[in-house]
């Protein structure tokens, strides 16, 4: 008994302190995130010799490496997540139906970005360019290598960022699949006359939009920051354009970095509004039903 | 689902005929299916009952093109169908549970085979009311899975099925995950809507209570074959082997000695080969007797009978060491528990078989 209610008593005082302590927890966190943003944009709209003024912002959207930067950035992001989507939407899915055996080896192939540093996976790649390279002007593995590094089109960046994101695109997908009965409603809208491609489309999707989603911002967040990769293999994209400005103008680099992470931060709140949209059946479903 | 109910349904005029020859399936090293053979004629309702395990599902599993078979053939109206695709097959299905999409509704839901094949709206439209109506959920059709309960979407499911007009329709234990009452309405529902539009169907349970109430001709299979197919009633009274006459129903095993008459008064053999008799409770009595072989040591009430157990004296090492009997529950009380009671055999056994 004495046991019993010390217990209990424990508990209680768990759950007394806990909201205090959470919310605590939860400003740090806040703050963490909140000041160095804050200084930054203040930072960027306070001139000392001026006053407030917007000019940095007008003058990093007027480099002359801006456009370029910003193209090249947006082109890598769409074939990204475009691209891994594509990959890994049926791969999942055919992992989940097919071979669940081979699930653990996938598994740890797709989190073996997670471990490797991205600059070794950038210095790897170089090597690996520069030997196929070095077959010669004109061999197969040289001209592979050029189109690969193709600067209007560079394929081994989009490659690498899919490899980047697969840590947590796996996982996402996993469990979003884990939470359906996809073999059941697979089966179902097959005999009913599906093709494999018409039930990816109107069965599985649908149901998974909300992981998908995730993982095309998880993406696109990614595209929008690397820096490693993309300086090691020599592309201006618009993180490695952010650092180069930043010796010659060095508030015009913090506001377009602030730029883009707001905007990160819009992709983040509106894929979030739109998977709590995606998840609509059972959620809207159970709220009519307490009706 | 009312059997009255005015509204047009989709009838279908090409109920198919079914016929597997020589089906085996073998899973790794497992083999699942041992030569299965099994016709189902057009318009004819076939259960397939077993125990769990026994390859019903994998049956089912191989017509509707969602496993392959390793050697035999299936045909559907003599058509052979093992290499056509699921998609194509024109089979519709019904599993056990939780296989509406749960990001449409219930219209989108039944719609679905509709929409795939690019019928006009209107038809749609005008299928998914009828449809509605045939399984009994009018005005449902804006609800989503979730707010349906699960007899109501096995309903749906039954709807969504119908709605391509399949030419056979499977059902996989498509009521196990309902409580009983349910259970029990939807199973006369299913069997009403399979008279009405004169389809082919197979069925599969592990209930035999359902295989019996339910099928034209009920398979029990064992191990991966059909161990007997035959009418209900047939099943029950002539069962083939002494596993059907377990599998089905309830029975005594008494043993008699080897090739002896039945008797009238049944009294346990103790040595010497002998026969065992399967005899359904129905088909015997117990008689308050001082010197009788057994007491009674239970009574089940099941509403109009009573089932009264009865111990055997002594170790029985063949037959069953306790007899069951049915009466009726307003004469139980002349059998009370802890009386002594002998056995008469008052109907004809169900099954005789050398031991
Ligand atoms: N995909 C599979 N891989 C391996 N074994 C399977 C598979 N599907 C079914 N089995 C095995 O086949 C046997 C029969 O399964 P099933 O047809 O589902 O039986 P039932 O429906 O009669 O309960 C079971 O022993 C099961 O474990
Ligand atoms: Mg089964």
């Amino acid at each position: 008994m004495v046991h019993v209610s010390r217990k209990t008593r424990a508990a209680r005082d768990v759950r007394v302190v806990a909201p205090g302590l959470s919310w605590a927890l939860i400003i740090l966190v806040a703050l963490y995130i909140a000041v160095p943003m804050l200084c930054a944009f203040a930072f960027s709209i306070y001139v000392p010799t001026a006053g407030f003024t917007f000019e940095p912002y007008l003058e990093s959207v007027r480099d002359p490496g801006f456009p370029g930067a910003l193209s090249l950035t947006l082109l890598i992001t769409v074939l990204t997540v475009v691209g891994l989507l594509a990959l890994m939407v049926p791969t999942m899915v055919y992992l989940h139906l097919r071979a669940p055996r081979w699930r653990p080896i996938i598994e740890i192939v797709c989190t073996i970005p997670l471990v490797v540093p991205s600059i070794a996976l950038a210095a790897g790649l170089v090597t690996v360019l520069r030997s196929m390279a070095g077959f010669g002007r004109g061999s197969l593995p040289a001209q592979v290598s050029q189109l690969l590094q193709n600067p209007d089109l560079p394929v081994v960046l989009v490659g690498s960022y899919i490899v980047l994101t697969l840590p947590f695109v796996f996982r996402s997908l996993d469990a979003g699949l884990r939470t359906i009965d996809l073999r059941t409603l697979v089966e179902s809208a097959h005999s009913l006359g599906a093709s494999g491609a018409t039930v990816l489309r109107r069965v599985i999707l649908p149901n998974i939009k909300g992981p998908v989603i995730f993982s095309a911002f998880f993406c696109i967040a990614l595209c929008l920051g690397e820096f490693t990769v993309a300086v090691t293999l020599g592309y201006r994209t618009l993180p490695v354009w952010l650092t180069q400005i930043a010796g010659s103008n060095f508030r015009a680099s913090i506001s377009m970095s602030l730029l883009i992470n707001a905007l990160t931060w819009a992709l983040l709140i509106a894929m979030t509004v739109l998977a709590g949209r995606a998840a609509p059946a059972r959620a809207r479903a159970l709220k009519g039903h307490e009706s | 689902m009312t059997l009255t109910a005015t509204t047009a349904h989709p009838r279908s005029t090409t109920a198919a005929r079914i016929e597997y020859t020589a089906v085996s399936k073998k899973f790794g090293d497992t083999t699942v299916l041992t030569g299965l053979d099994l016709t189902v004629e057009p318009g004819e309702f076939v259960a397939l009952l077993g125990p769990s395990g026994c390859g019903k599902s994998t049956a089912l599993r191989i017509l509707a093109g969602f496993e392959t078979a390793s050697s035999g053939t299936l045909t559907v109206d003599g058509r052979d169908v093992l290499r056509v695709p699921a998609h194509r097959r024109g089979i519709g299905m019904v599993s056990q549970s939780y296989s509406l999409f749960p990001n449409l509704s219930v219209a989108d839901n039944v719609s679905f085979g509709l929409v795939v094949r690019r019928e006009v709206k209107a038809r749609r439209v005008a299928k998914l009311t009828s449809l509605l109506d045939l399984v009994g959920l009018p005005g449902y059709a804006d609800r989503f899975p979730a707010q349906l309960s699960g007899g109501q979407q096995q309903r749906v499911a039954l709807a969504r099925a119908l709605a391509i007009e399949p030419r056979v329709l499977l059902l996989d234990e498509p009521l196990s995950a309902l409580d009983a009452k349910v259970r029990s309405s939807l199973r006369e529902e299913i069997r009403n809507l399979q008279l009405r539009l004169g389809i082919t169907m197979l069925f599969v349970t592990h209930d035999q209570d359902e295989a019996l109430a339910m099928a034209d001709r009920v398979a029990v299979m064992r191990g991966g074959g059909i161990e007997q197919i035959d009418q209900p009633g047939v099943l029950y009274d002539q069962p083939s082997t002494d596993f059907v006459a377990r599998f089905v129903g309830t029975t005594n095993q008494l043993a008699v000695a080897r090739g002896a008459a039945i008797p009238d008064l049944w009294v346990p053999l103790r040595e010497g080969d002998h026969d065992l008799l399967y005899v359904r409770p129905e088909s015997l009595m117990f008689e308050e007797y001082d010197r009788g072989c057994a007491h009674i040591v239970s009574h089940v009430y099941r509403g109009a009978t009573t089932r009264i157990t009865a111990k055997i004296d002594g170790s029985i090492s063949r037959g069953s060491s306790e007899i069951k009997v049915d009466v009726p529950s307003a004469s139980v009380t002349e059998l009370p528990i802890g009386i002594r009671v002998r056995v008469r055999l008052t109907g004809r056994p169900a099954l005789r078989v050398e031991a």
